[in-house]
């Protein structure tokens, strides 16, 4: 039976995948990497880095290419990029669906703030609160 | 510097799987001046030191490797390394975990992704399962298999070393299931949790620094409880099948077949007053013999039979020393909670009849008077199966003989299975031949008589 991939990755896996995309790193580089592009919104925890960085090289989507003392350094494979360009292609569909459906939202509010002014005439613009958003 | 030892032995209240109560206990310990040394743990005792009281946070993270390698021993360079980088200090293991301590309040956790800490369990499952499945195939499985194709005579086994000590170990085998499913569920609840975004679940306890130590006490003292009953039970059970054994190989519970009759004759007239009409519930060598000669009589038309059997007499040579010490015209009877009698009788030697004929031959016979007809069905079940599996096993045809089930059979030996209501029994009959002095009869003759005799 063919292995199975991973299905989805956590927030954690993506942003240690992306650092990749910087070159080889090690793991306190990549959690360095993660804390400067989300401005320290994730903060990384060392066994957390870990057990990605062991799966990924199990998974194939990243390999060790440096041992320095007590220090792995490891570059992305192409089956890593991969893994992560669909990643980003299912996060960019999810962001264009949920900007369409905001837009659709949008438009359908004001259509009901606009009936129901019509209906109730004595209804002032706060009407908006009508609104389920 | 202080010569008195700052050393102190521990007990832990869990097993390793519960991480967070390992994890609240360690630093309830250290709260209380104790502190896990780099020993670690031994059979659940861990080795710790006095110190200072203080606050520091531990951890316990699945080790990646299950199996007892080297690597197994420590976690890899790159985690140790990963994680002093951040304040987390290596301690020691215990069971398939590693523990790491930090003292520096403002060190990041260890995990900050649960999905991520899940994955990170996955190994733990797997081996936790594979021990599941596989104490389930030896407890279960095998034993079940083997019973149905007739290879493992289970209530035979049963009996043969006392119910209550095959109960004993099906206990322990129940339990061992059970703790294998215990420590599965936990792991899959934890993976469960972590999967869902939450923190580890803690088991039904309200934790807070005040009632800590009650509670953990509470906990230690039901799961050492748990352990040290289990360890008994173990210890008792396999002493008691090593004290069986012993007997066995020694004949500890045979008894010469000669002092069995005088005693049973003995304690019989001591009791009722008269001497016993027979001595086993079922025909020996010499009745075998007598009931033939008065059934040879009968089908002769002879005008009485009486004083036609006059003169048999047993030379049954008792051999308790030399080839086989033991192993010849012995009996051994016992009782059970299954079979309120149990007699195992051999009996090797020669018949002499009136007229100058001998039956020379070793019988053999297991019986049961067994306390419900189940046991005797299955009973019954059990030895037929084990005959079939014989490669020498032929079927005998015998006409209809007056008990519940009868089957006669050659598997090495002539053998014969009889039920009657609760008895069951089962005969080997090997009759020499040499010459023509030798007297000996047929399987349906002597099955016949044997049948006849069930009393």
């Amino acid at each position: 039976m063919p292995k199975k991939p991973l299905e989805s990755l956590t927030e954690s896996m993506f942003y240690v995948l992306m650092a990749f995309g910087r070159g080889s790193m090690c793991g306190i580089q990549v959690v360095e990497f993660i804390q400067e592009r989300t401005n320290g919104r994730i903060q990384m925890g060392p066994a957390t880095v870990y057990t990605i960085l062991g799966k990924y090289e199990q998974e194939g989507y990243i390999e060790e290419i440096a041992v320095e003392g007590r220090k792995r350094t490891y570059q992305i494979t192409p089956r890593g990029h991969q893994a992560y360009q669909e990643e980003v292609s299912r996060l960019t569909q999810c962001v264009a669906d949920a900007a369409a459906e905001v837009t659709v939202h949008e438009s359908a509010c004001m259509a009901t703030v606009y009936d129901v002014r019509q209906d109730r005439p004595g209804l002032r613009e706060g009407g908006l609160q009508i609104c389920p958003c | 510097m202080s010569l008195l030892s700052t050393k102190s032995y521990r007990l832990a209240p869990c097993p390793s799987y519960d991480i967070k109560t390992m994890e609240l206990w360690l630093e309830t310990e250290a709260l209380h001046g104790y502190f896990l040394t780099e020993s670690g743990f031994l059979f659940g005792v861990g080795t710790f030191e006095k110190k200072d009281p203080c606050r520091v946070r531990y951890r316990l993270e699945p080790k990646e490797v299950m199996d007892w390698s080297a690597e197994s021993l420590f976690p890899s360079a790159e985690a140790r390394e990963l994680c002093e980088e951040y304040g987390w200090t290596y301690v020691a293991d215990r069971g398939k975990f590693f523990i790491y301590c930090s003292e520096t309040v403002a060190a990041r956790e260890l995990n900050t992704d649960p999905k991520v800490q899940a994955m990170a369990l996955k190994p733990m499952w797997d081996h936790a399962s594979q021990q599941f499945w596989s104490s389930l195939f030896w407890i279960v499985g095998y034993p079940l298999i083997r019973y149905l194709a007739g290879r493992v005579t289970l209530l035979r086994m049963c009996i043969g070393m006392g119910t209550w000590l095959f109960v004993m170990g099906l206990a322990i085998g129940v339990w061992m299931l059970i703790r294998s499913v215990m420590r599965l569920s936990y792991i899959a609840g934890m993976r469960r949790s972590l999967r869902r975004g939450e923190s580890f679940p803690v088991r039904s306890i309200s934790w807070s620094e005040e009632n800590a130590s009650l509670v953990l006490q509470k906990k230690r003292r039901s799961y050492w409880l748990g352990n040290l009953t289990y360890i008994l039970l173990i210890l008792v059970w396999i002493c008691c099948v090593f004290q069986g054994c012993e007997k066995e190989l020694e004949y500890a519970d045979q008894i010469p077949l000669d002092t069995y009759v005088a005693e049973y004759r003995r304690e019989y007239a001591q009791k009722y007053g008269i001497e016993p009409e027979y001595v086993f519930p079922f025909a020996d060598l010499v009745e075998l013999v007598e009931r033939s000669l008065e059934d040879a009589a009968a089908e002769d038309r002879t005008d009485s039979t009486d004083g036609y059997t006059d003169g048999i007499h047993g030379s049954l040579s008792y051999v308790q020393s030399g080839m086989y010490p033991g192993r010849m015209n012995y009996v051994n009877a016992k009782r059970d909670l299954l079979a309120s009698t149990v007699i195992q009788m051999n009996q090797n030697g020669t018949v002499y009849l009136p007229d100058g004929r001998e039956l020379e031959g070793i019988l053999y016979v297991d019986y049961y008077d067994t306390t419900m007809p189940w046991v005797a069905k299955m009973l019954t079940w059990e030895y037929l199966q084990e005959g079939k599996n014989n490669k020498h096993y032929r079927e005998i045809t015998i006409p209809d003989l007056p008990v519940d089930e009868a089957y006669c059979f050659m598997a090495y030996l002539p053998t014969l299975i009889l039920r009657k209501g609760n008895v069951v029994m089962v005969v080997e009959l090997t009759q020499f031949e040499y010459d023509e002095k030798d007297y000996t009869l047929e399987p349906e003759q002597w099955a016949r008589m044997f049948a006849e005799s069930v009393r």
